[in-house]
């Protein structure tokens, strides 16, 4: 438990410390996506606690990010202010799909999410009087807190860091509250759970509902990173579903900290791949993706955070994690 | 006006029957093997690439090219059944999307690599060929096309009705185990059944292709589509993967027509999650299995 | 013919046989009694190749087979009726026929055994164009049998042939099976009539607990009816809760 502490600790510091010391803007902008890829997967995650898996994640990632620019562009209304808006309507999205949820399972919900996400993006595009289609909006370059636009990189990453660690708490929050366990339990038998008198449902809402209003949030954040919205990118299926959900599956499917480590690991590798091969060969980054989903169901299933707590365990079987296990039991009841 | 609705469902029936061709492959596989095949739109789009450089290179026509890529998808669908489900088969609901999942991004990026982004569509010299049938004018490669689909779907029937393989499938969907107890060998049969899907598939792609364009991310639009019309149809209904088909094309064209091109996408994506919440068993009842996959 | 010896089946944790074993001549009816949970439907599926043997070992003609896929077992002529009938419902009671002889060895003889069958089950050749889900109890378990027959079994395992059927019909299916065994086919029956059973078969075999508690000449154990009946009849009625 110490050396665990001290271990967060120091990564915590490093996290803090890490642009006074790297000033290569390459590698800052590879560490504000890192983390807003840990952000965004954590985020993803938390409707997996439900034993669902979502491919459309990018709508309430389209929806954040376009209600704040939108509010910005087309009435002056900062994205200080903007990105409340902007959860509160992908909240709405994901009222949306609470209805989807709680009729759907399996691949069924699966394919709703795609086609949720699909059709937004077609209205952003043929919406033409709103978003300006396909052209998309630029966001007018007023440097200042409030307008969320700065002219160095590190503000831009300690938001990033802040978003990270906070989807990572809620995710962390839920997992051990009522509601995660009661949602663990029902992702095996969602029936038996209701019979019991849980109310499952409102449990799924919740995550659901959590996980929709932290990427509207990452959205926001990221349109006001690159400055320029347009349909394909902020409601891309590759960059805002799939991405999250395969680190996350990499990682470690309904676990709090295999997202993490997922989008730890596969954002960076994926950077490189497209930056340094990217030019010569598009497509390569998500092949690596899909192959190494491919070996993880082979092989892994838990991904990679089953080899860490398979460490753990077998060390935990030396003597000293009965009490940690007793613990995760009475923090679920 | 009425000229306008008369074409309208006539080009809309025509496109519905190869989207029926499409999903029948899709719930086949389901029907037989339990999986919900998410790369099912980009097994169409490999074919529609292999027709493109056939035509392209070689000049062969699309409708010969069928002749190799026919077999090929066939082959493509073995080998992805042997290699990539058949070791997880049985594992959690999850897994098997991951893994359908996970061929898809490889599908696709593959074709990215290789052919790039480009839209690609091949220009035969029936290509734009148009009947003058009285009111309403058809497209020469749709007429084929959808004369070609209902052609194969009868053979389908026949197939499933009539030999004793057809029967073996049929059987291995209801039930495995006794399947194997009349010494049916349901590994091979789930090999036979996700190499004929993906053939279905891939004769779909042949099919469009004169009309239609080839570009990487094809597929995920066709792979909704045959959801669409499965779920429409009922998962494990023949019969009414065919209505559901001519029914999106239908929807298809008329939203295309009477509204906007840009809405008929909205439409059937719409009418899908419509579908899924108010009778996710579709209009033709549920087939067996939906448990297995994780539905119920 | 058929030889069991002390094989052993787990399902995960839960060991469904410890030790079972028992014999079955050529031409010999043979019937496996216990409670709900004693292990004779499992013992079936070990013999079928459907759950493989943990340990133990099951010959036949001489040849260890428990290794063997369920589809071989098939082909070498032990062919499974199991619990619950397990026709294909959406499909003809031809066509449930017609699988029963998928193998090549019984698809030869497909259209005699056909004959035979229907010579044996008549109300199967009115039915035989309707689809197996709409058939009755007992006419279901008449196509599973029939089908069972197509596989031209030199061994036929029946599970819980009378489950579920009227007096009448349990009556009717006991005189088919001795017809099937006249026929000089050997019959390992699972049967929930322990005193009918008895009376026809030519050795029984009790299970308790997954194991083989007795194996004799049923004739035997007819003596010892009285307190078997009580023992069993009672277990099979309120259900063990194993």
């Amino acid at each position: 438990m110490k050396r665990q502490r001290v271990a967060a600790v120091l990564a915590g510091a490093a996290a803090v410390l890490l642009p006074v010391f790297v000033r290569s803007q390459f590698a800052l902008d590879m560490a504000i996506l890192t983390l807003f890829y840990v952000g965004l997967t954590a985020a993803w995650n938390l409707v997996t606690f439900s034993g669902r898996l979502s491919l459309g994640h990018a709508a309430f990632f389209g929806l954040g990010a376009y209600t704040a620019t939108l509010l910005f562009v087309r009435a002056g209304i900062p994205p200080v202010i903007g990105a409340a808006v902007a959860v509160v309507v992908s909240l709405l999205g994901g009222l949306l799909m609470v209805l989807v949820m709680v009729r759907l399972r399996g691949p069924f919900f699966t394919l709703a999410s795609i086609a949720f996400a699909e059709v937004l993006q077609l209205v952003a595009t043929h919406w033409r009087s709103l978003t300006d289609g396909s052209v998309g909006l630029h966001i007018p370059f007023r440097p200042g807190w409030q307008n969320l636009t700065f002219t160095s990189k590190e503000p831009y990453y300690y938001i990033a860091l802040a978003l990270a660690v906070l989807s990572v708490w809620l995710g962390h929050r839920l997992y051990h509250s009522s509601t995660g366990y009661f949602l663990r339990a029902a992702s095996s038998d969602e029936e038996a759970c209701q019979a019991l008198g849980v109310n499952i449902k409102r449990a799924q809402a919740a995550a659901l509902l959590w996980s929709a209003g932290m990427t509207g949030l990452l959205g926001v954040f990221y349109a006001y990173f690159i400055y320029v919205i347009e349909p394909t990118t902020f409601f891309s299926m590759e960059l805002f579903s799939l991405q999250p959900a395969l680190n996350g599956i990499i990682g470690g499917v309904g676990t709090v900290w295999g997202p993490v480590l997922g989008a730890l690991v596969m954002t960076p590798l994926g950077e490189y791949l497209r930056t340094f091969l990217g030019a010569m060969q598009q497509g390569l980054h998500f092949l690596v993706y899909g192959l190494v989903l491919l070996v993880i169901v082979r092989v892994l299933p838990g991904g990679f955070m089953s080899i860490i707590t398979g460490v753990r365990a077998r060390n935990d079987d030396r003597g000293s994690g009965a009490n940690e296990r007793g613990r995760s039991y009475t923090a679920a009841s | 006006m009425f000229e306008l609705t008369l074409q309208a469902i006539v080009s809309g029936l025509l496109v519905g029957g190869v989207y029926a061709l499409m999903a029948a492959g899709l719930n086949l596989i389901f029907g037989v093997v339990r999986i919900i095949n998410f790369a099912h739109g980009d097994l169409m789009m490999v074919a529609m690439y292999a027709v493109y450089w056939l035509f392209t290179l070689s000049g062969i026509d699309p409708y010969v090219a069928v002749l190799v890529v026919a077999p090929a998808l066939f082959l493509l669908g073995v080998f992805l059944q042997r290699v990539v489900i058949r070791p997880i088969q049985g594992s959690s609901p999850l897994m098997i999307i991951f893994a359908t999942v996970a061929v898809s991004l490889v599908l696709q990026n593959l074709a990215l690599m290789l052919f790039q982004g480009d839209f690609r569509s091949v220009q035969t010299s029936y290509s734009i060929a148009v009947l003058d049938a009285g009111p309403v004018l058809v497209s020469v490669p749709r007429l084929i096309a959808f004369a070609a689909s209902i052609l194969l779907f009868a053979g389908l029937f026949l197939f499933l009705r009539y030999t004793y393989v057809g029967k073996a499938l049929r059987a291995v969907a209801e039930n495995r185990t006794v399947a194997r107890l009349m010494g049916i060998r349901v590994e091979r049969i789930y090999l036979l059944a996700f190499g004929l899907g993906s053939a279905l598939a891939g004769i779909a792609g042949v099919l469009m292709m004169p009309f239609a364009s080839a570009y990487p991310t094809v597929g995920t639009i066709y792979t909704l589509l045959a959801f669409v019309v499965v779920v429409l149809g009922g998962l494990g209904s023949m019969e009414g993967t065919v209505v559901a088909g001519l029914a999106v094309g239908l929807i298809e064209t008329l939203t295309g027509t009477f509204i906007s091109p840009a809405v008929k996408e909205i439409a059937y994506f719409g009418l899908f999650i419509v579908i899924l919440l108010i009778r996710p068993q579709g209009f033709f009842g549920l087939g067996k299995g939906t448990e297995e996959v994780g539905l119920k | 013919m058929l030889k069991v010896e002390h094989i052993a089946v787990s399902y995960g944790e839960f060991e469904a046989l410890t030790d079972v074993s028992f014999e079955v001549n050529e031409g010999e009816l043979v019937t496996l009694l216990g409670v709900n949970g004693a292990g004779k439907t499992t013992t079936l599926r070990a013999i079928s190749g459907i759950v493989p043997a943990r340990s133990g070992t099951i010959t036949y003609d001489g040849r260890p087979i428990h290794k063997l896929e369920a589809e071989d077992i098939v082909e070498l002529g032990i062919v499974h009726v199991p619990e619950g009938r397990g026709l294909f419902g959406t499909l003809t009671v031809r066509e449930n026929l017609e699988l029963g002889a998928y193998t090549a060895r019984a698809r030869r003889r497909a259209s005699e055994s056909m004959e035979m069958v229907f010579q044996l089950f008549p109300v199967l050749k009115q039915r035989q164009s309707q689809l197996a889900g709409s058939l009755s109890g007992g006419e279901q378990q008449m196509c599973a049998i029939g089908r069972g027959l197509m596989a031209r079994p030199r061994l036929l395992m029946i599970d819980e042939m009378s489950l579920g059927l009227a007096p009448v019909l349990v009556q009717k299916m006991f005189e088919a099976v001795g017809q099937i065994v006249r026929a000089g086919v050997s019959v390992l029956l699972v049967e929930q009539h322990i005193r009918h059973s008895i009376r026809i078969a030519d050795r029984a075999c009790v299970l308790e607990k997954g194991r083989t508690v007795k194996f004799g000449p049923a004739r035997e154990l007819a003596d010892q009816i009285h307190f078997q009946s009580l023992y069993l009849g009672a277990a099979a009625g309120g259900g063990s809760s194993e």
